[in-house]
């Protein structure tokens, strides 16, 4: 019957991400083409051609694969574990604590250990956010309560990290500002991906793994309880799952907002509004998203690149207001 | 508030038409509020007459004259810091704060304001400028002297097959032509890479635009290599280091050098120069 | 199928709701559970799910539902919350699949058996055609009878469900009362908080009069409905009439 189709919308959302994922490591600044320079007659040619790709094409387009899935994955989580259609890791907070944990590390802690530590950090900054997110807005948060705390919460780490970045003693610390509050992909390493990788993945399965749970919190708390699901166990997967996954993606990217938000909503008219079924989906679409988004901000010939988080907050920013709208217009 | 201010604004002016009474004698009382006119006028003025300077003059990772700041008062370059020096002469840079130049017109205090040196046309004309000011313009001649010695010693004529070079500033920015280090780059008998003038003085450019450029030689102005950021993570990045390693040699060049135009450039120049000379011999890594 | 409570004890924010409550049940039975508000029903139903911490023992064919494993009580019990709604717009049919969770295997989809529980369930409630809509277009009636049918999907052998006919028109009330009746006829236990007395009386095969937390009557509903209880527990007079499906209260004044 219908897993079918789901299973067919899985197939071409893998297939969108798989696309982009190889045009990522092919197409360059301003549309330009790999391709040609791998078949070059001159060796030296080649073999820049070869470590533009191995070093710096393969580690950016993985980290738009990681990343976007990660961001996809978790915004669908949020939403079906809160039941709020307005609910992001960037928006409730988990997002601007992951940059604040990471550029704690990065500024003032790596003096006593290496690169591997920062997205420890950031992992940390996310949950304590998450953390306090639940204990401002309580069990069973309403929209407002939601949005409010988490704009408090994001509006205060910003802050912190702005603090934090004037006080340290790096001599650019106030320019990065800029990369850790908008986010980008530009120039990151393989190392970056190895360390975050592990993070995001694990955060990812345990997210993934209450993927029935969010189906059964579709009736409420009480009836998940009583299909069978433990409600602490599965709010601790899903918010311990969101805090390693986008802590370790921030930690290496910056903040990135709104793909958490906008993707389970393209994805919903496709797949339909069932929380567990919209995590795949969502996964896939959000690798699709981000790695198009960042294809987007290679495509100015001149002067610096745009940071990736401006383009996902120009196009995210007006459709959270038009689902703000939505939403005030169904409300009773 | 408007009344307290204006009192207190009142009782600055008092003291520092007191301390400008003495008129036609060279000034004794030197403040200097940006890094690049301190070099000036710590190498330029009388022991002892300048009475303060900005505060990163006396950081030996910024001020390439640190020990001679060492003692002194360091500023924030802000009017009230400015004001209670009692300066007979302020130093200060084009890119001061305007408010800050503003409130010293307004006390009667003498500014001097060196400029953006992107030339070495420029860094005379400062010199001159500062030794003027301070009443010593033989000073500021010798200086220039020396300075056009040094040149003049690590001036390259550009070989037959060009070496292209590019400097790379830690933050991903490259240096444009029209910027001082763009001048040492051709006067060491470098091809900047980057040919387009820009009106920052720097080109932003990924690692990967870098390598597509195919430079001969990388130029690294390093700043604070021991402290955290990710503009040194970026000098780290394996694609930049295998690049270095295997298609071209690299130099550093220490900030303090070059972020202010000084004739201490001249020592830029020199080890540019070497590395220039080096192209002529196998490559030692 | 039985149904063991004793000495059941239960707070509700350090107010005592149960106080030392027993009773039995063996199934098939439809159990209604009466009395005035703040009496203690939902609690006791709460209790029984599981959904709330209690003092005492309840056990489901002598194994004690506090200590069986979360699944496992899931696919024994099933419970209907009073106003439950969906938060998602789901298709009747996505909602009502729900009710099999309990018995997925990890990682596999629904099987036969769960397909034919849905289809079961959906025609039990009447809700098969409308079964591809929209939940959240549906009637206030409609809605009711989809969530109830979630309920049946699980096909446990005790079902509880909290005030399934409050503020439903009386064709509705009607519709859900068959639907729970039929339930208990294919072999399984009921309990359903019921506020209406006559709907109560009509339908069930028991009633349980609670009232501050202790049962106060327990039996069929003529002997539990009567001129008394109702004067004392409800303090209200009533008309009492008819016998079986007839049967019928009819408060008419309130006892100063």
């Amino acid at each position: 019957m219908r897993s079918r189709s789901y299973l067919l919308i899985n197939l071409g959302l893998a297939l969108l991400a798989a696309i982009f994922f190889v045009a990522s490591i092919y197409i360059g600044r301003g549309g330009e083409s790999l391709v040609g320079k791998l078949h070059a007659i001159d060796e030296t040619d080649r073999s820049l051609a070869w470590l533009i790709l191995k070093e710096v094409r393969l580690p950016r387009a993985l980290l738009g694969l990681f990343v976007g899935a990660t961001l996809g994955l978790t915004g669908a989580a949020l939403q079906g574990l809160l039941r709020n259609p307005l609910a992001e890791p960037g928006l409730i907070g988990a997002s601007s604590g992951a940059a604040l944990g990471a550029v704690l590390v990065f500024y003032f802690g790596l003096a006593a250990g290496s690169a591997m530590f920062v997205p420890l950090g950031g992992v940390a900054g996310a949950l304590i956010s998450l953390g306090v997110l639940y204990m401002l807005s309580g069990r069973n948060p309403s929209i407002v309560t939601l949005i409010l705390a988490g704009v408090a919460i994001s509006a205060f780490t910003s802050a912190l990290t702005s603090l934090a970045l004037s006080l340290a003693a790096s001599p650019y610390a106030v320019y990065e500002i800029i990369f850790w509050l908008l986010g980008s992909f530009t120039d990151r390493s393989m190392d970056q991906v190895r360390f975050a990788a592990p993070f995001m993945a694990l955060g990812a399965l345990l997210v993934a793994s209450t993927a029935r749970g969010l189906d059964a919190l579709t009736l409420g708390e009480d009836t998940a309880a009583t299909l069978g699901f433990n409600q602490e166990w599965l709010k601790a997967r899903a918010v311990i799952g969101t805090g390693l996954a986008v802590g370790a993606a921030v930690s290496v990217t910056g903040v990135i907002g709104f793909v958490g938000l906008v993707v389970p909503h393209l994805v919903r008219p496709l797949v339909g509004h069932q929380p567990g079924r919209l995590l795949l989906p969502s996964t896939l679409a959000g690798a699709a998203m981000l790695l198009a988004a960042d294809l987007l901000v290679r495509l100015p010939m001149n002067g610096p690149e745009p940071k990736l988080g401006v383009v996902t907050s120009l196009i995210g920013a007006p459709f959270f207001l038009w689902l703000i709208l939505r939403t005030r217009r169904e409300a009773p | 508030m408007k009344l307290i201010g204006k009192i207190l604004l009142a009782a600055l002016l008092a003291a520092v038409d007191a301390a400008s009474a003495v008129a036609g004698t060279p000034p004794q009382r030197i403040v200097s509020i940006n890094l690049c006119s301190d070099v000036l006028a710590l190498e330029l003025a009388d022991p002892g007459t300048v009475k303060s300077v900005f505060r990163v003059a006396a950081d030996p990772e910024d001020s390439p004259v640190a020990d001679l700041a060492a003692k002194l008062p360091l500023n924030n370059a802000t009017a009230e810091d400015i004001l209670s020096a009692k300066p007979d002469l302020v130093l200060a840079h084009r890119y001061s704060s305007p408010f800050t130049l503003a409130l010293l017109a307004r006390a009667h205090v003498p500014v001097v304001q060196v400029k953006d040196a992107s030339s070495f046309e420029d860094i005379r004309d400062n010199v001159r400028a500062v030794a003027a000011a301070i009443g010593h313009p033989e000073r500021g001649e010798a200086w220039i002297a020396r300075f056009d010695a040094s040149l003049a010693a690590s001036k390259r004529l550009p070989p037959a097959h060009p070496l292209r070079a590019v400097i790379y500033q830690d933050l991903g920015g490259a240096a444009a032509a029209n910027t001082i280090l763009g001048a040492l780059l051709k006067h060491a008998g470098f091809e900047n890479v980057v040919e387009t003038p820009s009106s920052g003085g720097f080109v932003n450019l990924t690692i990967e635009e870098l390598i597509d450029m195919r430079p001969d030689f990388v130029a690294v102005g390093v700043y604070r290599a021991h402290e955290p950021s990710l503009a040194h993570a970026q000098l780290a990045h394996p694609a930049l280091r295998d690049y270095v390693a295997h298609h071209a040699r690299a130099v550093d060049l220490p900030a303090k050098l070059w972020t202010c135009g000084t004739p201490f450039i001249a020592d830029i120049a020199d080890r540019l120069a070497a590395a220039r000379d080096s192209f002529d011999g196998p490559k030692v890594n | 199928m039985e149904l063991r409570v004793e000495n059941l004890r239960a707070s509700l924010g350090g107010a005592r709701v149960l106080r030392r409550l027993s009773f039995d049940a063996r199934g098939p039975s439809f159990i209604g559970l009466v009395g005035p508000n703040g009496a203690g029903k939902t609690t006791l139903i709460r209790a029984v799910a599981n959904l709330i911490p209690f003092e005492g023992e309840i056990s489901l064919d002598g194994a004690p539902v506090d200590s069986v494993e979360p699944r496992a009580r899931a696919k024994k019990i099933a419970y209907l919350a009073q106003g439950a709604e969906s938060h998602w717009p789901l298709s009747v049919e996505r909602v009502v699949a729900l009710g099999r969770l309990p018995h997925l295997e990890p990682f596999r989809a629904a099987s036969p058996a769960d397909e034919v529980a849905i289809e079961r369930a959906m025609e039990l409630a009447d809700v098969t055609r409308f079964r591809d809509r929209d939940v959240l277009t549906l009637s206030g009636g409609e809605r009711a009878r989809v969530l109830l049918a979630r309920a049946l999907a699980v096909e446990a052998e005790l079902l509880l469900v909290d005030e399934p006919v409050a503020s439903l028109d009386p064709y509705h009330q009607l519709g859900v009362m068959e639907v729970l009746r039929a339930y208990v006829d294919q072999g399984r236990m009921v309990i359903a908080v019921l506020h209406d007395l006559s709907l109560a009386a009509r339908y069930c095969d028991r009633l349980i009069l609670l009232d501050e937390g202790i049962i106060r009557a327990d039996g069929g509903p003529a002997e539990v409905l009567t001129a008394e209880t109702l004067r004392s527990v409800y303090r209200v007079e009533a008309l009492i009439g008819g016998e079986g499906r007839g049967f019928h209260v009819q408060p008419v004044k309130r006892v100063e």
